[in-house]
């Protein structure tokens, strides 16, 4: 095994220099540092230094089945793979373990499996891992609701595979590509997971994806190194080292030094200065995340559909999300990114109608909302919390919010106490409708909405396996929710990137990092 | 004397059982861990499931009997996202903050403590005032401003050190440099006053009239006479700076149990939480133990007390 030319500690060191007695370092300890330092770092960049990558968070676990946070998967979307690779643009589904499927009939996936593929300890991949893997997701993994479908895995030959589920799944599919956050199924070593402990497997991640773990200094960084038996096309860097900034400016600001060649969550307001830095780029996608407010229709005031409308017509959307995010803001008429392939673009976002709203409210009793937000969970969100709050007063409602943390704010919103609105952010880079169902229907744990003949169309539309017709289900069950002014506003902001233009990376996955899609400049 | 350290560590006991009980409770109250540990599309069973596997679904007083009971002999149970146990995650952030804190004392004690006596030898001259204007400037400056700053100064511009992480002995300085700064002004006006009081007292008087040279008159007698608030000021300076320096840790990135208590404040991650809060509530109560007994070592005449 050999290391890679890691950063921050280049010879390893991490002590502190060698202290006389009177406590005064030496100057001989610190020349020879300086030169030990020097030295490491001119060997570093001459056998092709790490391409070092710093993410805003630290990591929660490298257990693929038991982690959706979203830092986790960019370093184990390097170190484990799955059947297929979605295509975010097009929706396409490219092979990688899994050369090719089959639905048989509604309830049965038959997966022919990619031969010749290698894990990182040598041994060879097989519909044995397979079947290992979606019981291990399904059975061990906080995320098994994804697969609460799956009846049976079967074996058929040491590369194909068949999966029995108990009722037609028209998104099971999308469970066998990485992107879209949780209960995706990465493939393990069934050997190798079987002869270690849980804890043994996700300190030590092993699969079969273009780059293995060299090694993992928790909390403080993790170094990965190209795997020379992938079965794919090599990545072109080598050597990735990624470390953890949470504090945004020491991010830029390491970026600026050159001390991190890619960083995550540039702040908007660093975007100019940082593009006109002639060694740096910005790269931006738009973000895997649509952010609605989600109004509690359940109970007074938003039970009454009038209020509803004012509530919407109120707010001046498109102004807010321009005027806060410029053009890395979209504004949308339904709860699904432009990518998902059932939405229906004809539907706008609400006009902005102020008078219209006051109209409403003028013939009713004072409205009060008392309302809980977020500070620094999504982009700018007390911000449009605060340009939302104050178009409401202008219209008549009586607003009293509340700054809340975050993690008491999302228990707030399980146990449906969270006020009658409040904003969320959903992960769509899956790009399948199937997502606004977990915040739409009646039984979502965060939802605030409860429509009989909505919850009855989309439960229907997620048995159906014809694309087309299913296509034209979540139509109809978008339009319910548009006519009934069942949501707030809703918009999308973007991922933005810094990155050295020693390396090409194109941002096009949402806040994910494709490391194998990153290139060297030169 | 053994009387009065005995005393300091029964107050020091009970001070640790109240931070962990509060703790405990406050922790309960703030939120429920299953909200972030699963998906947004779990189902309450799920929850019920994750939450009796956790041990959060047993009456409260049992939940608490069982966690002292268990933290007597030093195990917190395990964190919820690592898999490791707590005492193991501590023992991997301590050594960096440890490290991190006993630099920065160094420095400040280095720092405040002279320019005190000087200040206090001088007293009203135009160094007296200069450290005096320093100290207001370092004790009011936010240490997460001041971060910022010494980066863009020392990283960014003049690109003498990195600006985070850990690393090689550069990668200290800046954070270890705005810890000083934070606190080596307290030590210099409580060295100043602290000095003054003893000044005036005959022995100084009669020792510069023995003739003994006025350094030694300083740095023997006047030191040795006027250091009793200083040491306990410093006993506490190392409680705040072991404990981990929350905003520092997490500007420069810096993998100590600061930044380690943030991260799991934010994550609900309960048994970290109460395994930090113990750890230094137990360090206060020890180093006020190790002060107590160092002034009493430093004054004869505390010691009949």
């Amino acid at each position: 095994m050999t290391d890679p030319n890691t950063v921050s500690d280049a010879a390893g060191r991490n002590s502190l220099p060698p202290v006389t007695r009177r406590g005064v370092v030496t100057v001989a300890a610190l020349s020879a540092l300086l030169a030990g330092q020097t030295s490491a770092q001119t060997a570093g960049r001459s056998t092709g230094a790490a391409l070092r990558l710093a993410l805003s968070a630290g990591l929660d676990r490298l257990d693929p089945h038991k982690t959706g946070n979203g830092t986790d998967h960019v370093v184990l979307g390097g170190i484990y793979e799955t059947l297929f690779w979605r295509v975010l643009a097009t929706g396409e589904m490219q092979p990688r373990l899994a050369t090719g499927y089959r639905l048989v009939n509604s309830k049965l996936w038959e997966f022919t499996l990619r031969q010749g593929v290698r894990f990182h300890d040598g041994t060879p991949f097989t519909a044995d891992d397979v079947k290992f893997s979606i019981e291990r997701a399904k059975e061990g993994g906080s995320h098994a609701i994804a697969l609460g479908n799956v009846e049976r895995v079967e074996v058929v030959d040491p590369f194909l595979v068949r999966v029995h589920t108990s009722a037609p799944d028209p998104t099971f599919l999308l469970r066998m590509q990485p992107l879209g956050g949780a209960g995706r199924v990465h493939i393990l070593s069934k050997v190798y997971s079987e002869s270690r402990s849980a804890q043994d497997v996700n300190d030590n991640p092993m699969g079969t994806g273009p780059y293995r773990m060299t090694r993992w200094l928790k909390g403080r960084s993790v170094a990965l190194t190209r795997f020379d038996d992938y079965w794919g096309p090599k990545p072109d860097v080598a050597n990735i080292v990624i470390t953890f900034i949470p504090e945004a400016s020491t991010r830029v600001n390491a970026l600026i030094r050159g001390e991190v060649d890619l960083i995550q969550r540039l702040p908007l307001h660093e975007v100019d200065r940082i593009g006109r830095m002639p060694n740096l780029n910005v790269a931006r996608t738009r973000d895997g995340l649509v952010h609605t407010i989600l109004l509690n229709s359940r109970q007074p005031p938003f039970d009454d559909l009038d209020v509803r409308r004012a509530f919407n017509h109120a707010i001046d959307i498109r102004g807010i999300i321009a005027g806060l995010l410029g053009d890395n803001g979209t504004v949308l008429g339904v709860p699904m990114a432009p990518n998902v392939v059932q939405i229906d673009s004809t539907l706008q976002p609400y006009r902005y109608d102020p008078a219209l709203a006051r109209s409403i409210l003028s013939s009713r009793p004072p409205i009060e909302l008392r309302t809980f937000t977020s500070d620094g969970r999504y982009v700018a969100d007390r911000e449009i919390y605060q340009a939302i709050n104050a178009q409401l007063e202008a219209v008549g409602f009586k607003v009293q919010p509340q700054t809340m943390e975050w993690g008491r704010l999302i228990s707030m919103m399980t146990t449906r106490s969270a006020g009658p609105f409040f904003m969320i952010g959903w992960d769509f880079s899956e790009g399948d409708a199937s997502k606004t169902a977990s915040f739409t229907l009646s039984t979502g744990r965060t939802s605030g909405t409860n429509n009989p003949a909505y919850d009855l169309l989309v439960l229907e539309a997620e048995r159906e396996m014809d694309p087309e017709k299913r296509k034209e289900m979540w139509k109809r069950a978008q339009r319910i929710l548009y006519d009934n002014y069942l949501l707030g506003p809703i918009w999308m902001g973007a991922s933005v990137f810094g990155a050295s233009r020693r390396y090409v990376f194109n941002a096009d996955l949402g806040e994910f990092i494709n490391l194998a899609g990153i290139n060297s400049a030169a | 004397m053994i009387q009065a350290v005995v005393r300091q560590i029964a107050l020091g006991l009970v001070v640790v059982l109240v931070a962990m009980t509060v703790t405990f409770l406050l922790v309960r109250l703030s939120g429920d861990p299953t909200a972030q540990l699963l998906p947004e599309g779990a189902t309450l069973e799920e929850r019920q499931a994750l939450l009796q596997e956790l041990g959060l679904l047993a009456p409260i007083h049992e939940q608490y009997l069982t966690y002292l009971r268990r933290a007597v002999v030093g195990d917190f149970g395990e964190s919820y996202f690592d898999g490791d146990t707590v005492s193991s995650i501590i023992l991997m952030y301590l050594p960096n903050t440890l490290m991190l804190g006993a630099v920065a004392l160094i420095v400040a004690v280095t720092l405040g403590v002279p320019l005190g006596v000087m200040a206090a030898v001088r007293q009203g001259g135009a160094l007296d005032r200069a450290i005096q204007f320093v100290s207001v400037l370092g004790a009011s400056t936010p240490a997460f401003w001041m971060a910022l700053l010494l980066m863009q100064i020392f990283a960014v511009s003049l690109n003498w050190f990195p600006t985070y992480g850990m690393g090689g002995w550069e990668h200290l300085v800046l954070p270890a440099a705005t810890l000083a700064i934070a606190n080596f002004p307290r030590l210099a006006r409580l060295t100043r006053s602290a000095m003054l009081e003893v000044l005036p007292a005959g022995f100084i008087l009669a020792s510069r009239a023995k003739g003994m040279p006025e350094r030694r008159v300083i740095w023997r007698v006047l030191l040795r006479n006027g250091c009793i608030p200083v040491l306990a000021l410093v006993a506490l300076e190392i409680g705040g700076l072991f404990g981990g320096a929350v905003l520092t840790e997490t500007v420069f990135s810096w993998p100590g149990i600061g930044q380690l208590a943030i991260r799991s404040l934010q994550r609900r991650d309960y048994p970290v939480i109460q395994g930090i809060v113990a750890y230094v509530a137990v360090m206060f109560a020890i180093v006020t133990v190790v002060g107590e007994v160092a002034m009493r070592a430093a004054d004869p005449r505390l010691r009949k007390r």
